[in-house]
C-alpha cells in the first residue's frame, strides 16, 4: 500500500506469540530506524532488534522506519513476519 | 453461515445481532461505524469491535467468553485492518478496567477516568502532536496561558466576544478550533474563518485542537448527540485537557461561553467546572454576548442559512456574526454549505 | 496409519497455534492455507508456515499443509512452501477428480525433483468427489488418505447439517468403502459443533465403529474425545494381545491353523488384533 508518495507495508498480527511490523520509506531515503516494543523488551530486546536488523540486509532493504509491536514471537516467527513484510513493500515500492 | 471464526458484520442480520449483544452488556451500537468484525462460534455472535474513522469503539465479548483474549483478538485483527487503510494513528474507547490488555498491544495511554479509557497506538501520537503544537505555539517562557476550545460552526460574534474577555483577563490565549470534521462548516474553513475573525486581538494565537480536545476519540458523544453519553465522554475529554494538554502547553486557564441550548455543550461545561480546578487549571464561564433578539450563537447562524432566502437577511446576520463570517457565508462556498444544511439534521 | 487418527487443523497464520503443535496431543497437525486464512493475507502464512515446519518441527507429530484449490491462484505458491518446509502430506481441498491429485503432484516433483517422500491427502468435499471417490482411491501415487469434508458438502447437498450425522451416512460409507479397497487412510469429517462435548464423543464414537483411520478436528479441545473413541477397550487389547501370542507361537512351533476359544486365527483376526494393539499404544 502507498499512502501518498510513501511506501509502506505490514505484516504479523497482535495475538500473543506474533509480532506486527509496519515498514514505511525513510523521509530522508536514507538511514531509517528501528523502534521495537515488546512485552519482553528487558529479556530480549536487543534479540529482536538484531533480527531485525538481519533480515533487513539479507532482504537487502535499507532507507526504511520500522515500527514493531512484539507480543512474545519466537525467532523464526520474526524472521518470517519480516520475510513477509520486505516482500510486501517491494512490491509497495513498485 | 459461518460455524467459527472472524467474519465482517454486513447484513442487517448481522447488525442485529450485534446490537443485541451490546445491548446485553449495557452498551449501544457506536455510531459512525465504517466497519464491524464479529466473532462466531457455532454459528453464533459471541464477540464484536467496531471501527469509526480511526476510532475503534463498542468492543464487546458475550459473558461466556471473557477471559479468552478474544476481545484483543477482536481489536488486534480490526487495528491492523485500520492500519492497513492508511491511518497512521489509531486510538480506541474504553473501559478503563479493560486498558491493561490493550496495553500490552502496543496501545499507549492517553488518559482515563473513573469511566472511559482512550488509548492510541501509531504515530504521530500524543508526544509527536504536542512537540508541534508547543513549536507552533513558540510562546515565552513562564507566560501564564489562556485558552478556548471551540468548534465555530461558524465563528460569530459571540466566539469573538468569548476570546476579547479572555484575553483581557490573561494576557496570551491560544484559541483551539475543533479539527473533527463532523460539522456543517469544513475545518478547514472553520479554522479560517476564526483566524480572520480573532485578528486584530492582540494576544490571541489559533491552532488546531487536534485530536486530543472535543474529537471523536475523546469525546464521541459530543458528534453523536447522545446525551446519555455526555457525562462520561465529556469527563474523558476534561481530563485529557487538564491532566496532559493544559500542564503541557503551560495553560493555566480556560475559558468558555455559557450554554442555555445544548445538553452536551452544558454538561461539558459542569464537568469542567469539576475537573479542572482539581487538576490545579481555573475555569472561567462567561456569559454569552447578546446580539438581535437575545444571545448569540452558532447554531442560530445555521438556521438563519437553512432559510432559502437568507441572502436578504444580512442585517439580521450581522447582529450574530463579524464581517469577515458574513462575507464567507455570502460566498459561493457559503451558499453551498448552506444549501448542504437544508438537507441536514441534527445539532452540527 | 496412527498418524491418521486425530489430524487437528490450525490457522496457517496463526504462529501461537503453529508453536504449540506437539503439546496439543494431536496425532497429526493440518497447517491450513485455505480457508482459516483471509486472501491478503495468504503471503504471510505461506511463509510462517514454511519457517515452522523448518524451525519448530514438532517431533512424532505428522505434518499436513492444506494448501489452496486448483480453482484458485495460490495453490503453486503453496506446494512450493509445503515442499521447501518438507512437509509430510500436502492436504487437497475440493479434490474431484484423480487428475487434480496428478496435478499436484507433478508440481510437488518439479519443485522437488521427485524424490521427497512428500504424500497426498484428498479432501472430498463435494458431491462430485463423492461420486469419483473410487477413481481417486486408486489414483495411487502419492496418495495416503481421504478426508471426508462435511460442510461443503452438505451445503451443496442441501441437507441440514446435525451432531447426529445421518445426512453424511452414505458419504461417509462410501468414502470408507473406496479407501478400504485401494488400501489408503479413510479420515472422517470434522465435528463442526465446537462446544457440543457430547454430541462430539458420539461422532467419533460413530467414525471408530464404522472403520475410519481416525478423524480430523478443528479444535485442540477436541483431541482428547477423539483419542478415547478410537482408544480400544481394555477387553479388546487384552483379546488381540491374546490372539498375537497365539498366533506368534502358532509360528514358533510350525504350526498351521490354531484356534483361540474356539475361533480359528486366520490372517484377517491377525490384521485386526495388529490394529487394536496399534492404536493402543
Amino acid at each position: 500500500m502507498t499512502v501518498g508518495q510513501i511506501a509502506s507495508a505490514q505484516a504479523g498480527t497482535l495475538e500473543s506469540n506474533d509480532i506486527f511490523i509496519r515498514m514505511t520509506a525513510a523521509p530522508d531515503g536514507k538511514g531509517g530506524s528501528i523502534a521495537v516494543e515488546s512485552i519482553v523488551m528487558q529479556q530480549f530486546g536487543d534479540d529482536i532488534l538484531q533480527t531485525i536488523k538481519d533480515c533487513l540486509a539479507a532482504a537487502g532493504l535499507d532507507g526504511v522506519d520500522i515500527h514493531a509491536n512484539d507480543r512474545g514471537a519466537l525467532k523464526c516467527t520474526i524472521v518470517a513476519r519480516m520475510e513477509a513484510v520486505a516482500a510486501r513493500y517491494k512490491e509497495a515500492r513498485r | 453461515m459461518l460455524a467459527q471464526g472472524y467474519n465482517h458484520i454486513v447484513t442487517p442480520r448481522e447488525r442485529a445481532a450485534a446490537a443485541e449483544l451490546l445491548r446485553e452488556a449495557g452498551l449501544d451500537m457506536p455510531e459512525g461505524i465504517d466497519t464491524g468484525l464479529g466473532f462466531y462460534e457455532d454459528g453464533r455472535l459471541v464477540g464484536v469491535a467496531f471501527l469509526a474513522g480511526n476510532v475503534i469503539c463498542g468492543v464487546c465479548t458475550s459473558s461466556t467468553h471473557q477471559e479468552q483474549g478474544l476481545a484483543s483478538s477482536l481489536v488486534g485483527r480490526i487495528l491492523t485492518e485500520a492500519l492497513g487503510k492508511g491511518f497512521g494513528r489509531v486510538c480506541i474507547f474504553t473501559k478503563p478496567e479493560e486498558a491493561p490488555k490493550f496495553a500490552v498491544m502496543g496501545f499507549h495511554l492517553v488518559a482515563a477516568t473513573e469511566a472511559a479509557a482512550l488509548l492510541e497506538f501509531g504515530s504521530p501520537d500524543y508526544a509527536a502532536w504536542m512537540r508541534q503544537t508547543r513549536a507552533e505555539l513558540a510562546q515565552g517562557e513562564n507566560v501564564p496561558l489562556g485558552a478556548v476550545v471551540m468548534n465555530a460552526n461558524p465563528f460569530t460574534l459571540g466566539h469573538r466576544g468569548l476570546v476579547e474577555e479572555a484575553v483581557r483577563r490573561c494576557p496570551q490565549v491560544v484559541v483551539f478550533v475543533v479539527e473533527e470534521d463532523a460539522s456543517a462548516f469544513p475545518f478547514a474553513d472553520r479554522l479560517a474563518l476564526v483566524r480572520h475573525g480573532v485578528s486584530g486581538i492582540a494576544g490571541a494565537a489559533v491552532l488546531p485542537a487536534g485530536p486530543y480536545m472535543v474529537s471523536r476519540g475523546s469525546f464521541p458523544a459530543y458528534f453523536s448527540g447522545k446525551a446519555a453519553h455526555a457525562a462520561v465522554h465529556a469527563g474523558l475529554d476534561a481530563e485529557i485537557f487538564a491532566a496532559k494538554v493544559a500542564p503541557d502547553l503551560g495553560i493555566a486557564i480556560r475559558f468558555v461561553g455559557d450554554e442555555p441550548y445544548c445538553p452536551a455543550t452544558a454538561t461539558y461545561n459542569a464537568v469542567m467546572r469539576r475537573v479542572l480546578p482539581a487538576h490545579g487549571i481555573g475555569f472561567c464561564e462567561m456569559p454569552r454576548r447578546c446580539g438581535g433578539e437575545g444571545i448569540i450563537s452558532a447554531s442560530k447562524v445555521r438556521e438563519i442559512l437553512r432559510d432559502e432566502r437568507y441572502g436578504q437577511r444580512t442585517e439580521e446576520l450581522r447582529q450574530l456574526v463579524p464581517e469577515t463570517t458574513l462575507e464567507f457565508l455570502l460566498s459561493d462556498k457559503g451558499r453551498g454549505i448552506a444549501e448542504a444544511l437544508r438537507g441536514r439534521s441534527g445539532r452540527h | 496409519m496412527k498418524a491418521f487418527r486425530t489430524m487437528l487443523f490450525m490457522p496457517g497464520n496463526n504462529p501461537g497455534m503453529l508453536a504449540s503443535a506437539d503439546s496439543l496431543g494431536a496425532d497429526s497437525v493440518i497447517l491450513d492455507i485455505e480457508d482459516a486464512v483471509a486472501k491478503s493475507e495468504k503471503d504471510a502464512a505461506r511463509i510462517l508456515v514454511r519457517h515452522s515446519l523448518t524451525d519448530l518441527r514438532p517431533q512424532g507429530v505428522m505434518c499436513v499443509v492444506r494448501i489452496n484449490g486448483l480453482e484458485t491462484p495460490f495453490w503453486r505458491d503453496d506446494v512450493a512452501a509445503a515442499v521447501a518446509g518438507r512437509a509430510d502430506v500436502v492436504l487437497l481441498p475440493k479434490c474431484e477428480r484423480p487428475d487434480d491429485l496428478r496435478e499436484i503432484s507433478a508440481c510437488i516433483d518439479a519443485a522437488s525433483g521427485g524424490g521427497d517422500g512428500i504424500r497426498l491427502m484428498a479432501l472430498v468435499e463435494s458431491s462430485r468427489g463423492i461420486e469419483n471417490v473410487s477413481a481417486i482411491a486408486a489414483s495411487g501415487g502419492r496418495l495416503a488418505g481421504m478426508l471426508l469434508g462435511a460442510e461443503d458438502l452438505t451445503a451443496e447437498m442441501g441437507a441440514r447439517r446435525t451432531p447426529e450425522g445421518a445426512e453424511i451416512a452414505y458419504a461417509r460409507g462410501r468414502m470408507l468403502m473406496a479407501c478400504k479397497a485401494c488400501g489408503i487412510a479413510a479420515v472422517d469429517t470434522p465435528f463442526p459443533f465446537v462446544t457440543d462435548m457430547e454430541g462430539l464423543a458420539k461422532d467419533a464414537a460413530c467414525a471408530a465403529q464404522f472403520g475410519f483411520s481416525g478423524k480430523a478436528l478443528i479444535s485442540p479441545h477436541h483431541v482428547h474425545a477423539v483419542k478415547e473413541a478410537f482408544m480400544p477397550t481394555e477387553a479388546q487389547i487384552a483379546w488381540a494381545a491374546r490372539v498375537m501370542d497365539t498366533a506368534k507361537a502358532a509360528e514358533r512351533d510350525g504350526k498351521g491353523a490354531v484356534s483361540l476359544d474356539g475361533m480359528m486365527i486366520d490372517l484377517p483376526i491377525i490384521k485386526r488384533a495388529e490394529r487394536i494393539l496399534q492404536m493402543a499404544e
